[in-house]
């Protein structure tokens, strides 16, 4: 399934992560299934975001998807090349068509190093610039980010939370990727500077026809960004397909639980509240069949025994589900 | 008579007013909702209010008063026992606001030793009676966790029940869902409003999202760069704005620009200590800006019982 269209960026086959958890010198250690098989495609100049509450897995894929891990099992094809059959070098070659913006953007900023260090390192470690044309570079993409081209010798505590975040998106872009990673980039802001962060890149995407792989629990910025949405619960993907599917008709119980949860400012969305029974099982243990049966309103027999599959109903809405499978739901 | 009656209260840190002449009344059963971005000073005029501003703050205040005791006047020690007993806090990081080194039962217990007294055995028993009243299963065996044992949503509810052991008459969560996941949120929220209505005392929930306001609050007070630039009934405040900052923020949010790829925004930051613009605070950035509104400080005009706006143009009912 690599390369469906020449325009593909990203595919992810059967992505797989498990983690070895120790359990104490004599007995044998567990299998942490972070990531359980995620499968799927991203175009360039397209959004995908993927949905989750903390321990889902959506952390540990945008880890596989920027080479930081290599997966346990599963292909992973960046720009055409699966990244499992190509040498270490090329596969370092390939690190600068993927970047990534993280959540917090008092964390990822070096506090001892001025704005121009910062965003002068990728380009010193990967490219043959001249220390003349790494300055007009980084001032040219700090004028982009809507930071003025002076601001390259200041620190980063100079700056508030909004354009720390302006300068973490444009130390991504200096490399001009064709997938930028966004792990929760907005969720740390205020809701104006939220606004005006989300518009950037927005803005950025169009220009340099970016694919954005987008994190997120903030349901209503994801509505708002993206154009397929994959919805994670404990390593698995439960419901995947396009923005307004998912939104007008969640299919999965998780899915509807998780956009009832969501408080709407509008009173005529606001769906009558599904209240959510219990926590996140842990992911050490997972329950056995649907890991969401513990949870879930519609749990019948078989979903405790069961594993559901990942099925497509039609359209690339998918769902992994019983009840759905069954027509119950 | 109101239960929380706050007049004209100010929080100054060396010459800085992170709280502006804050007016704030709540009534005995009442919730009101506290909304703002951060530095807005909404956390900072609810810990002067329990006397938990650190040293070199400064609190001003023309009132002060709890349930018909003066706070401004009476001694720390006496300060203590109301705002210990009658007025509760939760806090936003549910991890660190617990002591990591003793149990989720002795935290909770300790609070009843002080303010209410009785043996071992009886406040053994009124603590596992809270965590069962705010949800926590298997309460007997959870009162020995540490809070390194327990998940996020379940810390919240150990402090909710420390919040509630005394029977407050006045509880005020600063941003309590912010670090939870959403479905925790719903259920923490759901918590927090039945307890409300079960045991009758007042609330105060401090956020920064419109959404938790919209869903849980009658009256709402809208902070900005320290002062109140609005008050109004929650349906009121999100059907008609009267501020241009509340319809500013209302229209940045994802959810309100159906269809519409870009987002209005709101151009540049809060105001910090040194760069306090004169006149209107909100003027550099308000998009309605007119003359005055840079040389005039407008005061909060009060337009009805529950509504009051601080803006020299407001906005009528139709611009909205």
């Amino acid at each position: 399934m690599p390369e469906r269209g020449h325009d593909i960026v990203v595919t992810a086959q059967d992505l797989t992560r498990h983690y070895e958890v120790k359990q104490g010198i004599f007995s044998k250690p567990k299998v942490l299934k972070a990531l359980d098989g995620a499968n799927f495609s991203l175009a360039s100049g397209k959004t995908l975001a993927v949905v989750g509450e903390s321990g889902c897995g959506k952390s540990t894929l945008a880890r596989l998807v920027t080479m930081i891990e290599p997966p346990t099992s599963g292909k992973l094809w960046i720009d055409g090349k699966e990244l499992s059959a190509i040498s270490e070098h090329q596969r370092h070659a390939l690190r600068d068509k993927v970047q990534i913006i993280f959540q917090d953007p008092y964390g990822s900023l070096n506090p001892r190093k001025q704005v121009g260090t910062i965003l002068e390192e990728p380009l010193i470690i990967n490219t043959a610039h001249s220390a003349k044309e790494r300055i007009v570079l980084a001032q040219e993409m700090l004028e982009r980010v809507g930071l003025r081209p002076e601001h390259i010798r200041r620190y980063p505590h100079m700056f508030s939370g909004g354009q720390r975040q302006r300068i973490a998106i444009a130390r991504a872009l200096m490399l001009k990727p064709k997938v930028v990673v966004a792990d929760e980039p907005v969720s740390a802001l205020d809701v104006s500077i939220q606004a005006q962060v989300l518009n950037l890149l927005m803005e950025l995407q169009e220009e340099f026809e970016l694919s954005y792989l987008f994190i997120s629990h903030g349901l209503s910025v994801v509505e708002h960004i993206s154009d397929e949405v994959m919805v994670m619960y404990l390593g698995k993907t439960v419901e995947q397909g396009d923005r307004s599917r998912i939104f007008a008709q969640p299919r999965h119980p998780y899915t509807q639980a998780l956009l009832a949860s969501t408080p709407f400012v509008d009173p005529g969305r606001r769906a009558k509240r599904v209240v959510l029974k219990g926590e996140l099982p842990s992911p050490i243990d997972p329950p056995s069949g649907c890991v969401f049966h513990g949870r879930c309103e519609h749990a019948t027999e078989i979903c405790k025994q069961q594993i559901p599959v990942l099925k497509n109903h039609g359209d690339g809405h998918m769902t992994a589900c019983h009840g759905v499978d069954e027509g119950r739901l | 008579m109101a239960l929380l009656e706050i007049e004209n209260l100010s929080v100054e840190f060396d010459r800085f007013r992170a709280v502006d002449n804050v007016s704030i009344s709540i009534d005995h059963g009442q919730t009101l909702g506290i909304v703002g971005e951060s530095g807005s000073g909404k956390s900072v005029s609810m810990l002067a209010l329990m006397g938990l501003i650190p040293y070199p703050g400064n609190i001003l205040a023309d009132r002060l008063e709890f349930d018909q005791h003066d706070l401004l006047s009476t001694t720390p020690a006496k300060r203590r026992a109301i705002t210990g007993k009658d007025v509760a806090m939760i806090f936003q990081e549910p991890m660190t606001s617990l002591n990591p080194c003793f149990t989720a039962g002795f935290q909770v217990s300790e609070a009843l030793k002080i303010h209410e007294g009785g043996n071992r055995s009886q406040r053994r028993r009124r603590t596992i009676e809270l965590f069962e009243q705010v949800g926590i299963p298997d309460p007997a065996r959870r009162l020995n966790a540490f809070p390194h044992q327990l998940s996020g949503g379940m810390n919240q509810r150990v402090i909710i029940a420390m919040a509630i052991a005394c029977r407050p008459k006045l509880l005020i969560a600063d941003e309590p869902t912010t670090a939870l996941d959403v479905t925790i949120q719903a259920q923490i929220l759901d918590l927090l409003l039945s307890l409300q209505q079960e045991t009758g005392m007042a609330m105060i929930l401090i956020t920064h999202d419109m959404g938790v306001i919209a869903e849980t609050v009658k009256n709402v007070s809208v902070m900005y760069a320290g002062q109140v630039v609005e008050q109004q009934d929650v349906s009121g405040l999100f059907t008609q704005p009267a501020h241009p900052y509340t319809r500013a923020l209302l229209e940045a949010l994802p959810e309100r620009s159906r269809g519409s790829r870009r987002l209005p925004t709101i151009s540049g930051v809060v105001p910090g200590p040194y760069d306090r613009p004169s006149g209107c605070l909100f003027n550099p950035r308000c998009n309605l800006v007119r003359d005055n509104c840079r040389t005039t400080a407008p005061a909060l005009v009060k337009y009805s019982e529950s509504r009051a706006v601080r803006c020299l143009h407001p906005l009528e009912p139709s611009d909205a």
